[in-house]
């Protein structure tokens, strides 16, 4: 048993709460200096925390020859009261949600997640030290150490070709046939005749190259089944005796490649598709809502057309829209449904959200023009596509309401109608009040005039300009949209408007952006709420979905890090005796470490390689083959994948950190065996 | 190749010897049973001093020369290496230290499967660090010096059970260690080979000047070394 270093054990201990003191510092700077995300400031601390722990723990290693898991362990104990006592008195938030400030029990909890976590990250920093040799004098090479390791796996010219070759042929596979699903998909839309022969060509074109990958990919394929067949049929020739006996550790090395592969592919492909669940539901709440509302802390922004300018003249500003936003009821005929009414200004509502070109049938503009709306039943556009029996629906609308153009705006006068002003609905409010463009449609406010037995509703009839279509369910059925002037006269609001709505040139900088649009404007009482504010609980539910899904499946690679550690302890029992000869040849403990730290790492570094490879055909697979969803419950025809490479690396790097700790125990065991240990025998 | 001169050696330490053993004692637990193979032996070689050791099977000719060979510290009594002790050294300078000053041949040759004659050769250069082409350079001359420059390229499966023990006589000495301690290389060979062998020893130690213990079975080779060396009871005797 080594002795306890007290001096390792104060530098440890010193380290720790300079870490934790430097991590309240930077999230206290960050939330009041910058405009970062609580998320991002609560990140970039935390991060810093952690790395200055390595870093403390790497430092100790030096200090007291060794792991000096009994100084640290004490080091982080006295962290974790150090930990306590400040947020003792500092009473910071609870992170529950029934209480304010957080109480001595949580305290206590997070003084020990402190120091346990300091405890760890240590630990792990002080594993890079004994690794360089932290027990004596440092030493960084580690050539003979990779020698020595290439032949444990026997990673040699064959076998690297057909690692390489195993890597990339099921991914080129996988690709491939994404590409032909696609090009065939292609083929039989031009046979139904929705696309002409020149397009398909010209798609095929554009996919040149991926055609090309594919057809190496199964060129590649064929070659490798046919070089396993020849080695097959030449193993069969062979006497037993001729035949060289794989050892089991080559096997469960081959088995460790395997799992750590499957671990990060399972995780870059479930994250990736969750990003692309993300990246729709932002696209589509960014289609409807504008990137930011320009709010005022009292009703009366009757101002607003002075204010316009300004707002643009702000750089960073794309664009600005008025808007007044009020709860109603619509109904036609014997069919009422509650809405929101949004006023906006059709001329500028483009440079804010994408409503114009959501439209179906009908023109947005119709709403200030409502002599243009048509008597007769307006055609859908064109263009116009919907999702699963959609563009049936319309279809067969359009058909009925042609056939009985009695139906059409029934019982009202030609010349009432010409006066009545436009309004535009969502598809499934179309659906659900039997609406077409050119219906009229009742609209019903509850804020109205009081009468003798208390307020009476107010009405007032619209005739439908256009109807839209947004892909988010809550939308198409919920919103409706009139011009503003009609807007304020129905809710007798005068002047005012409820606000502006705002497109920034960044979307993910609509925070800072807003900030400094607030301080342009000279602050209260201007205020911004960005779309990520407006939509906080949607995101932070997908985030926290996300973050769950990512936990589980590190699980999975986890798992797979398992086998790399029954791997290294296999082999480490099978070299006993070449390990006893390196070390009667003068090899040192930290040189036996690093030949199975570094086997670790790169069966990790092979399985991670070949997941991504994976990861990343199978995100294009899935991207062109357009695996179905049923649109009623999703409202996505397809599963959406966004591959973000910032998510692969991080799942990389996760993977290989994780095989790096795997290999901790078995090559420090190794490290520590006996040189006799293997001469003993025979 | 050239024999070290002996005034090589620091005249102040012309009297230490090289290798001192004091009062070694060394014992195993087998389950509640103890036993003792080394009771309190002693013994001084000297530089270049050339020993046999002999002794029936069994009595700890093996743990002896782990023992000395600083693979295994001692129960009690102390390993001094030019009148240091060897086991305070600690891991890595004693690690250095059998690197540079011990050459160890076993009785199985103990090569490394993977690799070629000349690679294991080079092995205890690149421990120490050489750069590859040093280590392969004195890894070649060694095994020239052993007759075998021409298996350079063969591994240890393609060479016969004196080759292997040559190239495992080579990696022991690639470093001009000053001590060799050999655990009846010959054990395993016919007669001719192992003859080959001893004699190869014994050129060897004329020739660079290494000490060297030679654990044997075979009374022969054990005559025609300069002094007899015999393990009885656990301790050091003269034979």
């Amino acid at each position: 048993m080594k002795r306890f270093r007290v001096r390792a054990f104060l530098v440890a201990l010193w380290l720790f709460v300079a870490a934790f003191a430097a991590q309240l510092a930077i999230r206290h700077l960050l939330s009041a200096r910058t405009v970062l995300s609580p998320d991002a400031v609560i990140g970039l601390s935390f991060g810093a925390e952690a790395v200055a722990f390595l870093l403390a723990g790497f430092l100790v290693s030096f200090l007291a020859r060794g792991f000096a898991w009994r100084e640290l362990g004490a080091a982080a104990l006295g962290l974790a009261v150090v930990a306590f006592l400040v947020l003792h008195r500092m009473k910071p938030p609870s992170f529950s949600y029934d209480k304010f400030f957080a109480d001595t029990r949580e305290l206590l909890l997070w003084a020990a997640l402190t120091g346990a976590g300091a405890w760890l990250l240590g630990l792990w920093g002080a594993s890079f030290g004994v690794l360089l040799g932290a027990s004596s004098s440092p030493d960084l090479r580690f050539a003979f150490e990779a020698g020595i390791a290439r032949t444990h796996l026997r990673l040699n010219r064959r076998t690297v070709a057909l690692l390489i070759a195993l890597g990339l042929v099921p991914p080129g596979l996988l690709f491939a046939a994404g590409v032909w699903t696609r090009a065939w998909d292609q083929v039989a839309r031009a046979r139904a005749g929705l696309a002409g022969p020149p397009n398909v060509i010209a798609a095929m074109r554009t996919d040149a190259l991926a055609l090309a990958v594919s057809v190496a990919a199964v060129v590649a394929a064929l070659l490798l089944v046919g070089r396993w067949v020849q080695a097959r049929a030449q193993l069969a020739h062979l006497a037993p005796g001729q035949r060289r006996k794989r050892p089991a550790t080559l096997v469960m090395t081959a088995i460790s490649i395997a799992g750590v592969a499957v671990g990060v592919w399972a995780l870059t492909v479930v994250l990736s598709v969750m990003s692309g669940f993300e990246a729709d539901l932002k696209k589509k709440i960014l289609g409807t809502n504008a990137h930011a509302l320009l709010l005022k802390y009292s009703s009366d922004f009757s101002e607003w057309k002075a204010v316009m300018p300004k707002v643009l003249s702000v750089p960073g500003i794309a664009g600005a829209s008025p808007f007044i936003l009020n709860e109603v009821i619509l109904s036609q005929g014997q069919t009422p449904t509650g809405a929101e009414l949004k006023g906006i200004d059709p001329a500028t509502a483009g440079s804010v959200n994408e409503l114009p070109r959501q439209v179906i049938a009908g023109e947005l503009s119709w709403i200030s023009e409502p002599h243009g709306i048509p008597v007769t039943a307006a055609k859908p556009h064109p263009s116009a596509r919907l999702l699963g029996d959609g563009e049936q629906y319309l279809q067969d609308t359009y058909e009925r309401k042609q056939s009985h153009p009695d139906e059409l705006a029934k019982g009202v006068s030609p010349e009432a109608l010409r006066e009545m002003p436009g309004i535009c609905i969502g598809k499934e409010m179309s659906h659900s009040l039997r609406a077409w463009v050119g219906d009229v449609v009742q609209v019903i406010t509850p804020l109205g005039d009081m009468g003798p037995t208390g307020p009476i509703p107010r009405s007032r009839s619209f005739r439908v300009a256009c109807i839209l279509y947004s892909g988010m369910y809550e939308y198409d059925s919920k919103f409706a949209y009139i011009g503003i002037p009609d807007a304020q006269k129905f809710f007798r609001m005068g002047d005012n408007v409820t606000g502006l709505e705002l497109k920034f040139r960044d979307v993910d900088a609509a925070r800072a952006e807003g900030r400094r649009l607030v301080a342009a404007l000279g602050g209260f009482p201007y205020r911004v709420k960005d779309w990520a504010e407006l939509n906080r609980n949607l995101f932070s539910a997908l985030k926290l979905e996300k973050l769950a899904m990512a936990i589980i499946l590190t699980f999975i690679v986890l798992v797979a890090c398992f086998n790399i550690l029954s791997t290294l302890i296999m082999l480490v029992l099978e070299k006993t005796k070449e390990i006893s000869i390196l070390k009667s040849m003068g090899a040192r403990d930290s040189s036996v470490m690093k030949i199975f730290v570094l086997e670790g790492l790169v069966i990790g570094a092979i399985g991670t390689a070949m997941g991504l490879l994976l990861g990343l055909a199978s995100c294009s697979f899935i991207e062109r083959f357009g695996l179905q969803l049923d649109p009623d419950v999703y409202y996505i025809s397809n599963l959406p994948v966004n591959v973000d490479g910032a998510q692969f690396l991080m799942v990389a790097a996760i993977a290989v950190a994780l095989s790096y700790l795997a290999t901790l125990y078995p090559a420090t065991k190794a490290s520590r065996l006996s040189p006799v240990d293997g001469l003993r025998e025979e | 190749m050239e024999a070290l001169p002996a005034e090589a050696l620091p005249a102040e330490r012309a009297s230490v010897p090289l290798l001192e053993g004091r009062g070694l004692h060394k014992s195993y637990w087998l389950g509640e049973k103890e036993i003792h193979v080394l009771r309190g032996a002693s013994f001084a070689l000297g530089a270049g001093e050339m020993a046999s050791l002999v002794g029936p099977s069994g009595v700890g000719k093996s743990t002896f020369l782990h023992v000395v060979g600083t693979l295994d510290p001692p129960t009690a009594g102390t390993v001094l290496f030019d009148g240091q002790d060897a086991f305070e050294m600690g891991e890595e300078p004693l690690a250095r230290f059998r690197n540079r000053n011990v050459g160890f041949v076993f009785q199985f040759h103990y090569l490394l499967p993977e690799f070629t004659a000349l690679q294991n050769t080079a092995m205890p250069g690149l421990i120490s660090r050489m750069p590859r082409e040093q280590a392969e350079r004195v890894a070649r001359e060694m095994l020239e010096l052993v007759g075998l420059s021409h298996r350079l390229d063969h591994r240890p499966g393609e060479l016969s059970g004196g080759e292997q023990q040559r190239v495992a006589l080579a990696r022991a000495l690639v470093l001009k260690p000053r001590l060799l301690l050999a655990d009846e290389p010959t054990g395993n060979l016919d007669e001719a080979t192992g003859e080959g062998i001893h004699q190869l020893l014994l050129d060897l130690n004329r020739r660079l000047g290494i000490a060297a213990i030679v654990v044997t079975h075979n009374p022969r080779l054990a005559e025609r070394m300069p002094r007899r060396l015999r393990l009885h009871e656990g301790l050091v005797v003269e034979a």
